[in-house]
């Protein structure tokens, strides 16, 4: 049986040493998908990861994975010397952006661009370029999961091989993710008429996620609209100085009863896009083909995006969604319109769902068989 | 309103208060003063050899005190004297020299370009103490003047507090409070031609340091017993290029 | 054990501590208040924070302060972190006493920045150390010191305190502990002889005063002492004093030339440049307060500068040709006045004048908001403070500080009221 071995930062919850879970991030997820994709096609996937405390080997989901400790720096090492206890196709999942020297024959991820904000100094930047240079270079092949990295590396690097990126873009399951409809029967069940809408902000909260820009668009806009109700579904990190600033802000609140935040469980997240009127993505920066965007198209909820990443490949102006610059203004008035006018609503919800259809799961899972049997057939 | 401090274009005054220097290297260091700097400024400490008289035949001397009564005795006024003198003049830079001082060539050269800069107010050199000839200096434990350094050049800055301590001997040649100011320490040398003469001439200074401070209290004792060693340590000095 | 609202009048002096009362170091001048007065403490635990203490110190709750007639009491605040608490409720006086040296250790990073905000916003500050006192008295009025250096001046400080648990604005005060503290030096000089830091705390007073000459002359002798005795740094940390004294008595020109003497660093140098430019176009007012705001006399340059500005807006509004030139110069003052009165401490009177100024770069709206943030959190508008430093943090992500600084206080104050240390 051909061995895929796929190389990463973090798989299992090496961060808070619970090895028999996952760390509920979109890495983690997409590698537990992959391992799906890998073991359907009759290959054996095994998972190598840093952990932060001892060695471990453990398995996930009948998936072996295997955890290395590593010091804090020395990132390239670390896969460096995953690499050479690892046996068959070696994918590089994460971390591209480090200098590692890659073993000859294998594939890389990048997971999408996290360092567009104006304010990264340049030679960070730089840095970066360097790294992708030489991961585009010394890789057979990048996968990018969305159009905006593969655009960044066919400007920024040299290669003479034109499939030397190939775009896998994100994927959603649409039958997972469905929209409420009269005959779709199953569990879900809208909620009794309210008297407001409801706004749902489907992200951890974080600068980059855009909860600050948020948090003052969902100002203008509870005032204005005495019984709508905005709902922050995601994780908030106690301590941090993100934190500090939404419980401030929440606890002198007029309208707290109106916002709401708490964090789902990934099988539990549906309830929350079920309840929904309107889906806000408020990205600010580092953004790859949101999972949380097409979660919320694929359940039929009109969504308002920023311009950044790769929601430019989900959303297009006024089609499937509304799509407005990064700052609270913008975002305001985008979910002010929307609120007013129930027909773009319902119309962006409705191609919302044909969007997603083009990304689903089973696409994604096919693109990536091909991907591997590929590389498997040339090695 | 001008800067403070000029660039280029700095005019070099030369301060120098002198008693009874004609018939020793007075001449010299005018002729050589001349060359180097647009006005010399000149106190005169009640000569009663014709020294004014030789100053005042060099056009460059632009201001010469003649004192009726020697003010030595008590030399802060007779530097407060000197200076004021001289700043009544409006100079950009002061050079405060002795008639029995030069400068060597190499110093000579780079006046110009250690003046015409705005970053540093004052310019120290090192002094070498010529004895017996001008060919040797003395380098022992009570003449090493050299080791450290003496502030010759200094930017005249109009409104700036200058003063001198109130003292009758060893003032400094300069306003102490120049120090205060941004300078430069170099390796330029000035050359000292006091004790450069002959034995009699050394011994009658020794007789009158002993005469004015039997007891040392503005100077060494020691040092002054020193200008008697038979066998003070020489150097042979070499000018640089 | 509270008061209760019917039954007592509430304190007149409300004490709000840093430590328990065994423990602060105001303690002793606030004992000869209750002589006269009785003393709340605000405090949630009587038991810890109010051991030894003399039965007229009555302990008040957090929850009780709600319901103090804030316009008839004095308060008395120990440590900065209560300034979010208290100023919205505008007590009819706000006395600071801080010892003004940074915290110890260095763990509490927000302690001295809200020190220095307290002591700007505060009816009169009180402090314990000399160096801090004078650092003051160059941004504000109503400032005394009480350091044990002499009788007199320590008998005014606790006057001042007096006067405040009364009722009255001690402001008047202020002048005459000065007037006796420079008598105390100059006595000083005359039984010890010359001396640099002694003649240049004198001429400090001296100016604070209003006696330039008499200043600048002192100024001198401190620096020839300090060149005699070798002090490396006696040019800028001395000499420069003297371009203040000079433009206090008139003479901007000559005080520019002794300021440009002491620039040496390239920031000096180009400031000294700006000088000549002013003065060559006429602008003596404009260089006399870039003078004093350059020698950190705050307060100084703030008098002028409000002057100055009520001049020049009102020949704007009088002649319709107003030109870019007139823009510029009435932009330039407002700046200047803006950043004096933001060292002086006064943020509302700052943004006030912020409401006024128009600006396009993202660091200067960012501050604005700051600004605007923390002005609003005086007048006790919480969620329009919240709002303002959430757009500051739109705008450049490092100001999300401002909220963590919030969060940080406010934890803070109730420690205090629990008779716990200010900081985790």
């Amino acid at each position: 049986m051909r061995t895929v071995s796929i190389l990463t930062h973090s798989y299992v919850d090496g961060y808070n040493r619970k090895f028999n879970r996952l760390f509920g991030g979109g890495l983690e997820r997409y590698i537990r998908e992959l391992c799906s994709v890998i073991r359907a096609a009759g290959w054996k996937p095994v998972v190598h990861q840093l952990s932060y405390f001892e060695s471990f080997r453990t398995e996930y989901e009948g998936t072996e994975v295997i955890g290395y400790t590593y010091e804090l720096g020395q990132t390239a090492s670390a896969f460096e010397a995953m690499a050479e206890q690892a046996e068959g196709l070696l994918v590089y999942a994460s971390c591209l952006w480090h200098p590692i020297r890659y073993r000859p024959g294998s594939i890389g991820i990048c997971h999408g661009i996290n360092w567009d904000h104006g304010s990264i100094a340049s030679g960070t930047k730089d840095g970066v370029a360097a790294a992708f240079r030489n991961a585009l270079r010394s890789l057979d092949r990048v996968v990018s999961v969305d159009s905006h990295f593969q655009t960044y590396a066919r400007s920024v690097c040299e290669f003479d091989d034109a499939d030397r990126i190939v775009l896998i873009p994100n994927s959603v399951d649409t039958k997972h993710f469905t929209p409420l409809t009269p005959d779709s029967g199953g569990s879900l069940v809208r909620p009794a008429r309210r008297r407001g809408l409801r706004v749902l902000i489907p992200r951890r909260l974080s600068y980059e996620r855009g909860v600050i820009t948020m948090m003052l668009a969902a100002d203008e806009l509870l005032a204005e609209h005495g019984g709508l109700v905005v709902e922050f579904a995601g994780e908030l990190v106690e301590g941090t100085s993100i934190a500090d600033a939404f419980r401030l802000w929440h606890d002198c609140h007029p309208d707290r009863n109106r916002i709401e935040q708490r964090a789902y469980a990934m099988d539990e997240v549906q309830q929350a896009y079920a309840r929904a009127d309107i889906a806000v993505i408020p990205t600010v920066f580092s953004e790859g083909t949101s999972l949380a965007c097409l979660e919320a198209m694929s359940s039929g909820l009109p969504v308002v995006a920023t311009n950044v990443g790769g929601l430019n490949d989900l959303v297009i102006d006024r089609l499937n969604g509304l799509l407005v610059p990064p700052n609270s203004a913008a975002i305001a008035g985008a979910i002010r319109e929307l609120i007013l006018d129930k027909p773009l609503r319902r119309k962006l919800g409705k191609l919302g769902r044909e969007t997603a259809l083009s990304f689903d799961i089973s696409r994604w899972r096919a693109r990536w068989t091909a991907v591997l049997e590929a590389q498997l057939g040339v090695r | 309103m001008r800067s403070v401090r000029k660039p280029s274009d700095n005019k070099l005054t030369v301060m120098m208060q002198v008693r009874n220097e004609r018939g020793r290297y007075l001449e010299a260091s005018l002729t050589e003063l001349s060359e180097l700097a647009d006005e010399i400024v000149i106190v005169d400490d009640a000569s009663t050899d014709g020294t004014p008289e030789l100053c005042r035949s060099f056009p460059k001397v632009v201001r010469l005190v003649e004192l009726r009564r020697p003010m030595f005795a008590e030399e802060w006024k007779l530097r407060s004297l000197l200076w004021e003198t001289a700043v009544s003049t409006e100079p950009d830079w002061l050079l405060a020299i002795d008639a029995d001082e030069f400068l060597e060539r190499r110093a000579g050269r780079q006046l110009r370009e250690l003046i015409n800069q705005d970053r540093y107010d004052w310019a120290a050199l090192r002094m070498y103490d010529f004895w017996g000839s001008l060919t040797h200096y003395r380098d022992d434990m009570w003449w090493n003047l050299h080791r450290r350094h003496t502030m010759m050049l200094v930017r005249y800055i109009p409104g700036y507090h200058y003063a001198y301590p109130r003292w009758d001997h060893h003032v400094p040649r300069l306003p102490y409070t120049c120090a205060a100011l941004p300078g430069v320490r170099t390796e330029l040398r000035a050359k000292h031609y006091g004790w450069a003469g002959s034995q009699e001439e050394r011994e009658a200074k020794y007789e009158r340091y002993k005469r004015m401070d039997p007891d040392g209290r503005w100077g060494s004792i020691d040092q002054y017993e020193s200008i008697l060693d038979p066998a003070p340590n020489l150097i042979r000095w070499s000018e640089e290029e | 054990m509270t008061i209760s609202r019917i039954t007592q009048a509430w304190p007149s002096v409300i004490v709000f501590p840093d430590l328990a009362w065994n423990r602060s170091p105001f303690a002793a001048p606030l004992q000869s208040i209750t002589a006269k007065h009785r003393i709340g403490w605000v405090t949630n635990r009587p038991d810890r924070t109010l051991e030894d203490a003399p039965p007229c110190i009555t302990p008040l709750s957090l929850a009780d302060c709600d319901h103090v007639d804030w316009s008839k009491a004095t308060a008395i605040v120990l440590h900065p972190y209560w300034a979010p608490f208290l100023l919205p409720r505008r007590p009819r006086l706000l006395g600071f006493c801080t010892s003004g040296q940074s915290q110890p250790g260095g763990t509490d990073e927000h302690a001295d920045k809200w020190r220095d905000r307290l002591s700007g916003e505060a009816s009169f500050v009180l402090t314990s150390s000399e160096p801090y006192y004078l650092d003051l008295a160059f941004r504000r009025d109503g400032v005394f010191v009480m350091d044990g250096a002499d009788d007199t001046s320590d008998w005014f400080a606790l006057q001042a305190l007096l006067w405040a648990a009364d009722g009255t604005d001690p402001l008047p005060l202020a002048r005459l502990q000065q007037q006796r503290r420079e008598a105390a030096y100059r006595e000083r000089i005359a039984v010890a002889g010359d001396n640099a830091v002694i003649s240049f705390y004198r001429s400090v007073y001296l100016y604070l005063l209003g006696d330039a000459s008499q200043a600048q002359k002192e100024l001198l002798c401190a620096f020839e002492q300090a060149v005699l005795s070798g002090d490396e740094h006696s040019l800028s940390d001395i000499y420069r004093f003297r371009s203040a004294i000079q433009t206090a008595l008139g003479q901007t020109a000559e005080a520019a030339m002794t300021y440009e003497t002491t620039a040496v660093t390239d920031q000096e140098r180009t400031n000294a440049a700006q000088l000549r430019l002013r003065l060559e176009a006429g602008q003596t007012d404009i260089a006399a307060a870039m003078l004093l705001r350059w020698n950190d006399d705050h307060r100084g340059a703030v008098a002028r500068l409000e002057k100055l500005l009520q001049t020049e807006t009102a020949e704007e509004e009088a002649s319709d040709a107003a030109g870019a030139a007139t823009a510029e110069r009435t932009a330039f003052i407002q700046q200047l006045l803006i950043d004096s009165l933001l060292q002086a401490g006064r943020i509302r009177q700052a943004n006030a004048h912020l409401a006024e100024w128009r600006t396009f770069k993202v660091r200067d709206r960012c501050e604005y908001e700051l600004l605007r943030g923390t002005a609003r959190l005086y007048e006790g508008r919480r969620l329009k403070a919240v709002r303002a430093f959430l757009r500051a943090a739109e705008l450049r992500h490092d100001a999300i500080g401002a909220l963590s600084e919030l969060a940080h206080i406010d934890a803070a104050a109730k420690r205090l009221a629990e008779g716990e240390s200010s900081h985790a």
